[in-house]
C-alpha cells in the first residue's frame, strides 16, 4: 500500500477545494474505498474525510414541499431504519436493509453508496493488468487508477456476474450497488457543491455508461472536488407502494444477481404509474423504461408483467456465463410487481 | 491383529463426553490467546511474497531494481540468490511438504500464483509496496488448470502399487439382475480452505538454531522439514503453533513460502516474518481438486446390488495426488459386486492436498445422489433404499466386521427427528407461498484413522498437573477434551491442569489429519494418566503406607482422594508426596495394533509413523452418519435456501458433548457452502483463478443456516483405541452435498449431478 496524506475537512466548501487538487479523493465512511485502496485500484496522494462535517443538510432525513431529501452522510442503516422513509419510500429502505451488513451500513454513507465501483473481479485486482498488452502508461483518472491506458480491456472478459443492459463489446462490468436503483427509478436529483459552487442533476445522469467512457477513470459525471451533497426523491403514489427485489446467491451479505426496484399506482385496474429500476444486470443503475411504457395505462396481468419484463431485456447482450441474468431479471421485475400486487394500493 | 479394549466407560468416568467449554475460550474471546502471529518477536522484519501472474512458462529475467531502491528494503530473494536447501521429500515419500516442486530452486513457472520472489523489509507496508514494483518477466506458453475443459489431458489410472483397484463379485450378473440401474458423471469443483487465519510464517535463527511460528497441524512433520531443508539436526529446530484459526488441512504438510521465510531470516540475521494474502492462499498451497465421480449403480428388490465407481481427480503436472474415496463408497453398502477405480489429470495448478473430508467430499456427492436416482427409479423410500442395503454385517468388500457400525441407528434416529415420515415421492408437491420446498437424505461415512501417539504428564504433590504433547488444537478442543480425561482418570480439579500443545519440543505426534488426533493422542494421555495412577497406587499401597495391602485394582480417585474397596482413604496429594521430590513424571504412549513397531521408531524424527485406516487385517473401521436436509427453491429467482438441517452421527465414544457437536454442525455447515456456493472459478484463458478472495469466493453466513441440529448417536466401540472414541472433525461435511442436491430434486424435480447448484440451474423451476 502507497503512503497517503488524511486530512479531515472544516467546511464543505475546504473539502471542496481540497478535493479537487490532484490525487485528491473524498473519504466517507471509507467501507470500498480502503478496500480498494488495498487491493491497489485506487492510489490517492491525499483522501479529504468529510463525515466530520456538522452541517445539518449532510446529515437530515427530511420531508419538504412533496420531496424526500437525503443528506449525502446519512448513514446507510439510518436511512433503513428512518420511518419516513420506510412509510413514503419503502423501496429506499429495503434495498438498504438488503445491502451489505449491519457492521458496514453503519459505517457507510449514502453518498458513498452511490460512488462506489464496479465487483468486477478484473476490476479490483490489477495484478490481470500483468497480463495484460501492450506497455503500462499513466493516464490520469478518477482516484488515479492503473486502469487509464485502457489495457484492462485487453485481458478482461464476461464473468457470471456480469452485466447484460448497457455493456460495450470490452467492457460488462456490472454496477452493484442497492441503493441507486431507487433513486433511478424515481426520478432523483443529486446536490452537488463543487470548487465553483453548487449545482443539481438528475441521478439518471450520474453513472457514465461504458460506451460514453472516455476511460476507466471516467466513471461518474463528477468534476475534481464535487461533492453530493444530498439526494431529492420527488414523493409520489407509486413511490409509497414499491419494494424492491433481490436476487442474490447468499441469503445475506451478498451483492445482487439481479434486482429490481418498483413502484405501481394504480387507477382501479389500470396502471397510472410505474417505475422499474434494474440492478445487477447493468452497467449504470439502470431504469427500465421500455418495461414500464408496456405496464402504463393497462391491466397488470401476469401477461403483462411478462410482456413488461420480456421488454426490459430486449436488448440484452448475454454471454456464457451471464445468460442467466435474462430470464433472472425478468423473474425478479415479475417478482416484484407480483408483490406489490399483494400489497394494499 | 484383533485389537480388544477395556474401554473408559467402564470405569464409570462421568466427566468424559461432558460439554465443558474449550479451556482457552476466554483468552481467545479477550485476545490474550496467542496465534503464530502474535508472538512478538524483537527486531523482525516483514516479508511478502511476489507471485507469478502467468500459468506456466519460463521466467526469462527478473527486474529487482525499482524494489531494491524503496527505502527501507533488506532482501528480494529470488531463484537467483536463494540458498540451496537439502532434500525436499513430499510426505508420500517420507518428508513433510506438500508438493514435490519448489518453485525458487529454478526458472520454471508452473502454475499461476507460483512464488516468484519474496520480498523483505523494515514495515509491512514497504514490503507490500516494494513487491508491486517486482517485474518478473515470463515467457508464457498455454496452460490448463482445469480439469473440466476442453483440452483437458487425459484421465490416468492411479498405479495398482499405490493402490490396487476394488473388484468385488460378479459385476455381469448384478447388472444384468437388477430392475434398476442408473448411471451418471458427477462433477466438484476446485475448492479452497479460506481459513480465516492466514498462513504465515515467523522465523527467528539464534545461535544456529531455527525458531519458526507456522499455524501447523504438524509441528513435529514441519521441524522434520526444517531441519532437512537446512540441514539441522531435528534438536536445533523448533516449531511453534499454541493456537490456530482454522486449518481444515492446509496447515499440515509444509509449504514452500515456509522454508523461504526461513531462508531469508537466516541471510538476513534478523527474524522474518511473512503474512501470506488471502489471495495468495488461493495459489501457493493446497485446495480440494476438482474431480468427476462416473457412477453405475443396480437395484434389486428394493436393495442395493451392484456399485461401479471411477474417480477421477485433479492433480499437479509433478505430482500425482489421489484421494481414494471410492474405498468408502464401496463399503457403505452390502453390494453383492463392486468394480473401483481411481484415476488423475494433470493440470497446470499447485499440487492439490487435503480439504476437510477430502476424499468423500466428491465422491459422496456422486453416489448417495446416484442411489437418490436409483431410489426414486425403483420407486423405493431412499430411506428403505439404503437401510435394505446395511452393511452392518461386515465390510462387503474385505469380508471383515465392523469394529461398530452406526449407520442404520443413524439413519433412523435422523429419519425420526427430522420427520422423514412427511416424505412424499412428488416433486413440486410442497409448495409454501413463492418457494418449492423438497426434503433429501444422503449416508455420510468417514474412516477411522489412528495413529501412534505420544504425551507428557506431570503431577506434582500440590495436584497440579502439566500435560503436553507436540499434538495440535485448531479450535476444535484438544486442549479441553485431554484435560478433561487427565481430570477424569486422576480425580484432579480440571483448573490445576496445564496442558501445552503445539510445540514440537514436547513429546512426538503425528500430524492432526484425518480426524485422528482425539482417538490417537486422547489414548496416548489416557495411557499417561494410567501411568500417573498406577505409580500413585503403588506408592499408595507399600508397606507401612496408608492403603497398605489393598485391591490395587480397585482404588477409585474423586475429588483428590483415593479409596480402596475396604473404604479406607488416603489424600492424594499426600500420596504424591511420597514420591521421589513430590513429582510423577511419566511419557503416555499409543500405538495401534495394526501400526508396525518399525514405523514407530520414525514418529520423533519425522513425525509420520504410520497410520491405522479404515480396513485393519481384523476390523472394517468407520464413523457414520445420516443427513436430512430441506431445502426451499423460489419459484421465480431461483434462490436455493437450506432453512433446516438434521444430522445423526455415531463415532464411538462422545469425548466432549459441545466440542464434538461444534465439529459436526460446522462441517454440515460448509455442506450447504460446498454444494451451494463454493467453487475457485477459472480463466481458463489464462488457467488463473479469478475468484481468489473472500468477496467472491462464497461461503454461508448465519442467515443461510437458521437451523442446524447434530444428534450424537452413543455408540460402544471396543476395538479402536482404549477411549472407545472415533474421529468426528471430517464426519459432518460427508453427506450433506448429495442430500441438498437430492433435496432440491425433490422441491423443484430438477437434477443437478454438477456442484455448486446456483440459482441459474433452478430458473426452469
Ligand atoms: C463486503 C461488502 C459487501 C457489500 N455489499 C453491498 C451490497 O450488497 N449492496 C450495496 O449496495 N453495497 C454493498 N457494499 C458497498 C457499500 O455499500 C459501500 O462500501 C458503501 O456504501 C460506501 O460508502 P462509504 O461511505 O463507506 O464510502 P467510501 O468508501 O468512503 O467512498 C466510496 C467512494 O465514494 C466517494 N464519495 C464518498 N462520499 C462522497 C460524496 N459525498 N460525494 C462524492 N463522492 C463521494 C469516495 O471518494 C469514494 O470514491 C458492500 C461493501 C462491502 C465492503
Amino acid at each position: 500500500m502507497r503512503t497517503f496524506a488524511y486530512e479531515r475537512a472544516t467546511s464543505l466548501a475546504q473539502a471542496a477545494e481540497r478535493a479537487s487538487e490532484p490525487g485528491a479523493m473524498l473519504y466517507a465512511g471509507g467501507t470500498t474505498m480502503l478496500d480498494l485502496i488495498k487491493l491497489g485500484v485506487y492510489r490517492p496522494q491525499r483522501v479529504i474525510d468529510i463525515t466530520f462535517l456538522e452541517d445539518p443538510a449532510l446529515r437530515t432525513i427530511e420531508v419538504a414541499g412533496g420531496t424526500l431529501r437525503l443528506g449525502a452522510l446519512v448513514k446507510m442503516n439510518q436511512a433503513a431504519e428512518d420511518a419516513t422513509v420506510k412509510d413514503r419510500a419503502p423501496v429506499l429502505s429495503e434495498s438498504l436493509w438488503l445491502a451489505a451488513t449491519q457492521q458496514l451500513r453503519h459505517m457507510a454513507t449514502l453518498g458513498g453508496n452511490v460512488m462506489q465501483r464496479t465487483r468486477d473481479t478484473y476490476f479490483r485486482h490489477p495484478d490481470w493488468l500483468d497480463l495484460a498488452d501492450g506497455d503500462a502508461a499513466e493516464v490520469e483518472t478518477y482516484g488515479n487508477t492503473p486502469y487509464g491506458d485502457g489495457r484492462l480491456t485487453t485481458v478482461r472478459q464476461p464473468t457470471r456476474l456480469s452485466a447484460v443492459l448497457g455493456t460495450t463489446e470490452t467492457d460488462t462490468a456490472s454496477y452493484p450497488g442497492d441503493f441507486a436503483q431507487g433513486l433511478v427509478a424515481f426520478d432523483a436529483v443529486i446536490e452537488i457543491t463543487g470548487p465553483d459552487g453548487a449545482r443539481e442533476m438528475p441521478f439518471a445522469d450520474l453513472h457514465v455508461r461504458p460506451a460514453d467512457k472516455a476511460n476507466e477513470g471516467d466513471y461518474a459525471r463528477l468534476a475534481p472536488g464535487e461533492v453530493i451533497t444530498a439526494f431529492r426523491v420527488p414523493l409520489s403514489p407509486a413511490l409509497a407502494r414499491s419494494t424492491y427485489v433481490k436476487a442474490r446467491d447468499r441469503a445475506s451479505y451478498a451483492f445482487a444477481n439481479a434486482s429490481a426496484a418498483v413502484g405501481l399506482e394504480m387507477d382501479g385496474d389500470a396502471v397510472a404509474d410505474v417505475r422499474i429500476g434494474l440492478g445487477g444486470v447493468a452497467t449504470v443503475p439502470w431504469r427500465a423504461a421500455a418495461a414500464e411504457d408496456v405496464l402504463r395505462g393497462g391491466p397488470l396481468t401476469e401477461e403483462t408483467m411478462r410482456a413488461a419484463a420480456e421488454a426490459a431485456f430486449a436488448d440484452a447482450v448475454t454471454h456464457e456465463a451471464n445468460a442467466f441474468k435474462v430470464p433472472l431479471g425478468r423473474n425478479v421485475i415479475v417478482q416484484a410487481l407480483t408483490t406489490l400486487t399483494r400489497m394494499e394500493g | 491383529m484383533a485389537e480388544t479394549y477395556h474401554v473408559v466407560r467402564d470405569v464409570n468416568l462421568p466427566l468424559i463426553g461432558k460439554g465443558v467449554p474449550r479451556m482457552e475460550s476466554r483468552a481467545k474471546v479477550t485476545g490474550a490467546a496467542r496465534y503464530a502471529a502474535d508472538e512478538p518477536l524483537a527486531g523482525a522484519l516483514h516479508a511478502t511474497l511476489v507471485t507469478s501472474a502467468h500459468a506456466k512458462g519460463t521466467l526469462t529475467a527478473i527486474d529487482t531494481r525499482a524494489a531494491e531502491a524503496v527505502p527501507g528494503m533488506r532482501l528480494v530473494l529470488t531463484h537467483r540468490n536463494m540458498p540451496a536447501l537439502g532434500d525436499l521429500a513430499r510426505y508420500t515419500t517420507g518428508g513433510a511438504m506438500q508438493s514435490s516442486f519448489f518453485p525458487l530452486a529454478s526458472t520454471e513457472i508452473r502454475y499461476a500464483g507460483q512464488i516468484v520472489a519474496l520480498v523483505v523489509a523494515d514495515a509491512p507496508e514497504t514490503a507490500e509496496e516494494a513487491a508491486k514494483l517486482v517485474r518478473p518477466r515470463i515467457d508464457g506458453v498455454a496452460a490448463t488448470a482445469s480439469m473440466h475443459v476442453d483440452g483437458a489431458a487425459e484421465p490416468v489410472p492411479v498405479p495398482e502399487d499405490r493402490l490396487p483397484p476394488i473388484r468385488v463379485g460378479d459385476m455381469d450378473a448384478a447388472f444384468a439382475g437388477a430392475d434398476t440401474i442408473v448411471e451418471g458423471e458427477w462433477r466438484t469443483p476446485i475448492q479452497h480452505h479460506n481459513p480465516i487465519e492466514l498462513w504465515f510464517t515467523a522465523a527467528e535463527w539464534r545461535d544456529g538454531g531455527l525458531t519458526a511460528h507456522v499455524p501447523s497441524q504438524w509441528v513435529t512433520g514441519t521441524r522434520a522439514a526444517l531441519a532437512t531443508a537446512f540441514d539441522l539436526p531435528v534438536s536445533r529446530v523448533r516449531v511453534l503453533s499454541r493456537h490456530v484459526g482454522g486449518a481444515f488441512g492446509s496447515k499440515g504438510a509444509v509449504l514452500n513460502h515456509t522454508l523461504v521465510a526461513c531462508a531469508a531470516a537466516r541471510m538476513l540475521g534478523r527474524p522474518v516474518a511473512l503474512y501470506v494474502s488471502r489471495s495468495q492462499m488461493f495459489t501457493v498451497g493446497t485446495m480440494r481438486p476438482a474431480a468427476t465421480q462416473r457412477i453405475r449403480v443396480a437395484v434389486r428388490d428394493g436393495r442395493l446390488t451392484g456399485l461401479e465407481h471411477t474417480q477421477i481427480g485433479q492433480t499437479s503436472r509433478f505430482d500425482t495426488f489421489f484421494l481414494p474415496g471410492t474405498e468408502q463408497t464401496t463399503r457403505l453398502y452390502a453390494w453383492d459386486a463392486i468394480r473401483a477405480d481411481e484415476a488423475t489429470v494433470a493440470t497446470d495448478v499447485n499440487t492439490p492436498g487435503f480439504m476437510r473430508a477430502p476424499a468423500e467430499v466428491p465422491t459422496l456427492f456422486g453416489l448417495e445422489s446416484a442411489i437418490d436416482e436409483a431410489a426414486w427409479a425403483a420407486g423405493v423410500n431412499p430411506l428403505d433404499l439404503r437401510l435394505n442395503s446395511s452393511a452392518a454385517g461386515g465390510d462387503s468388500v474385505s469380508g471383515l466386521p465392523w469394529t461398530s457400525h452406526g449407520l442404520d441407528e443413524c439413519l433412523r434416529r435422523g429419519a425420526e427427528a427430522f420427520g422423514w415420515s412427511d416424505w412424499q415421492p412428488e416433486t413440486r408437491a410442497m409448495r409454501r407461498g413463492d418457494w418449492l420446498h423438497g426434503y433429501g437424505l444422503a449416508s455420510a461415512v468417514y474412516p477411522t484413522y489412528t495413529a501412534p501417539a505420544t504425551a507428557d504428564l506431570r503431577l506434582g504433590s500440590d495436584l497440579s498437573a502439566t500435560l503436553t504433547g507436540a499434538a495440535h488444537d485448531m479450535g476444535m478442543g484438544t486442549y479441553t477434551i485431554v484435560r478433561q480425561i487427565v481430570a477424569a482418570e486422576l480425580g484432579v480439579p480440571q483448573d490445576g491442569i496445564a496442558v501445552d500443545l503445539g510445540d514440537s519440543d514436547h513429546a512426538p505426534n503425528s500430524v492432526a489429519g484425518g480426524a485422528r488426533q482425539a482417538a490417537s493422542f486422547g489414548s496416548a494421555v489416557l495411557d499417561a494418566a494410567r501411568r500417573v495412577r498406577s505409580r500413585v497406587i503403588e506408592l499408595a499401597l507399600a508397606e507401612g503406607r496408608p492403603l497398605a495391602g489393598a485391591d490395587p485394582t480397585e482404588i477409585a480417585f474423586a475429588d483428590g482422594v483415593m479409596t480402596a474397596s475396604d473404604g479406607r482413604t488416603a489424600r492424594l496429594s499426600e500420596v504424591v508426596g511420597l514420591a521421589p521430590f513430590g513429582v510423577i513424571e511419566v511419557r503416555g504412549t499409543w500405538v495401534p495394533a495394526a501400526v508396525g513397531m518399525k514405523s514407530v521408531m520414525e514418529l520423533y524424527r519425522s513425525g509420520n509413523a504410520g497410520i491405522a485406516g479404515m480396513v485393519t487385517d481384523a476390523y472394517a473401521r468407520a464413523a457414520f452418519g445420516a443427513n436430512f436436509v430441506e431445502v426451499a427453491v423460489h419459484t421465480r429467482t431461483g434462490e436455493i435456501r437450506v432453512p433446516r438441517m438434521v444430522g445423526a452421527f455415531a463415532f464411538g465414544r462422545v469425548l466432549n458433548e459441545r466440542t464434538a457437536r461444534s465439529q459436526l454442525t460446522g462441517g454440515m455447515i460448509w455442506g450447504v457452502g460446498s454444494v451451494l456456493h463454493e467453487a475457485t472459478e477459472v480463466d481458463h484463458r489464462y488457467a488463473r483463478y479469478i475468484n481468489g478472495d473472500l468477496g467472491e469466493y462464497f461461503v454461508p453466513v448465519n442467515a443461510d443456516v437458521p437451523s442446524v441440529e447434530a444428534i450424537l448417536v452413543e455408540e460402544e466401540d471396543r476395538h479402536i483405541n482404549p477411549l472407545g472414541a472415533k474421529g468426528v472433525g471430517e464426519l459432518g461435511i460427508t453427506g450433506v452435498n448429495a442430500a441438498i442436491a437430492n433435496a432440491v430434486h425433490h422441491a423443484t424435480g430438477i437434477r443437478r449431478r454438477d456442484a455448486p447448484i446456483r440459482m441459474e440451474h433452478m430458473l426452469g423451476a
